[in-house]
C-alpha cells in the first residue's frame, strides 16, 4: 500500500491518498537501500510518500519529487523519490506501458543506467496510478530533442544495416 | 577546472552511448531522447521516460514515430545540410 501526502504550493494533505500496489518493484538483486533492502517490501507493507514539488509534466502525466518513509520493524527508511502520476485513461494505461518496458529492460539484463522502480500502484477508488521510482539526479537540459530522437533511430538502423551488410558478406563468402 | 569539467562531460556521454546501447540490444528504442530525459548525480547516468518507448520489431509504431519526427525536422535537417 502507498499513502501519498502533497505537501508543496497550496497544497498540504492532512490525510493522505491510499493507493495498492499494481506490480512490484524493478530492482537490481543486491541490496539496495541500507539497513533495509526495499526489495524484501511485501505487498502488505505500506510506504509513505510526501510529494514535495511538481519537476514536470510528460506524457504519462505530472512528474513530482519527494520522499519515501518506508516503515517497517526495524525502523522507517528515508528515500529520494519521484512520482510520476497519471490521471486520465489514456495516461494510465501509458504509464503501465512504461512500468512494463522498465520491467521488460531489467528482464533482458539492462539495469545500470535506467531508473529503479519501485512499484507501480493503482488509486483505491479507481482514480489515478503513480510509477514510483528512485530520485536519479539533475537532467543534462532541457532543450527540445526531437532532432537527437532521429538521431537515435538513425545511429540504431545504421548499426542494423552494417550487422545485416556484414552477414551478407559472410554469407557470400561461404557460397 | 576546465580539463576535469570536460572529462567529465565525456565520461557521461560515454556512459549514456553504452546505457542507450543496451537498450537498443534488448530491442527497446527510447523514441525521445533529449538532454532533459539524462540525469545526472554521483551515482553517474540514469535515462529515464520510456513513455515513448517502443519495441524495434513494431513496424506500425516505428512508422508513426518516423513521420511524426518528420513533421518536426526542418527541411536543411532532413536533407543533412544543417
Amino acid at each position: 500500500m502507498l499513502f501519498l501526502y502533497l505537501q508543496y504550493g497550496i497544497y498540504d494533505s492532512p490525510r493522505p491518498s491510499t493507493f495498492l500496489r499494481s506490480a512490484p518493484a524493478i530492482t537490481e538483486d543486491r541490496p539496495l537501500l541500507s539497513p533495509k533492502d526495499i526489495t524484501s517490501y511485501r505487498a502488505k507493507d505500506s510506504l509513505t510518500v510526501i510529494l514535495l514539488s511538481e519537476i514536470g509534466h510528460g506524457a504519462t502525466g505530472v512528474v513530482h519529487r519527494g520522499v519515501l518513509n518506508a516503515d517497517d520493524s526495524d525502523g522507517s527508511t528515508m528515500l529520494d523519490v519521484v512520482v510520476k502520476l497519471a490521471f486520465d485513461r489514456e495516461q494510465r494505461a501509458a504509464l503501465r506501458d512504461e512500468y512494463k518496458t522498465y520491467q521488460f529492460l531489467r528482464s533482458e539484463g539492462v539495469v545500470k543506467g535506467i531508473a529503479t522502480v519501485l512499484g507501480f500502484f493503482d488509486d483505491s477508488e479507481r482514480g489515478p496510478s503513480a510509477l514510483v521510482m528512485r530520485y536519479a539526479g539533475v537532467s543534462l537540459g532541457t532543450e527540445p530533442g526531437q532532432v537527437s530522437s532521429v538521431f537515435e533511430r538513425l545511429v540504431f538502423d545504421t548499426k542494423c544495416s552494417s550487422q545485416r551488410a556484414h552477414l551478407h558478406c559472410k554469407t557470400a563468402k561461404r557460397l | 577546472m576546465l580539463v576535469s569539467k570536460s572529462s567529465s562531460s565525456l565520461q557521461n556521454s560515454e556512459a549514456a552511448l553504452t546505457t542507450l546501447n543496451s537498450i537498443h540490444e534488448a530491442g527497446i528504442l527510447h523514441g525521445d531522447i533529449r538532454p532533459a530525459n539524462i540525469l545526472v548525480s554521483n551515482c553517474g547516468i540514469t535515462i529515464i521516460d520510456f513513455s515513448h518507448s517502443f519495441r524495434s520489431d513494431d513496424k506500425v509504431t516505428k512508422q508513426k514515430e518516423y513521420k511524426r519526427l518528420r513533421r518536426l525536422l526542418r527541411p536543411p535537417q532532413l536533407s543533412g545540410s544543417a
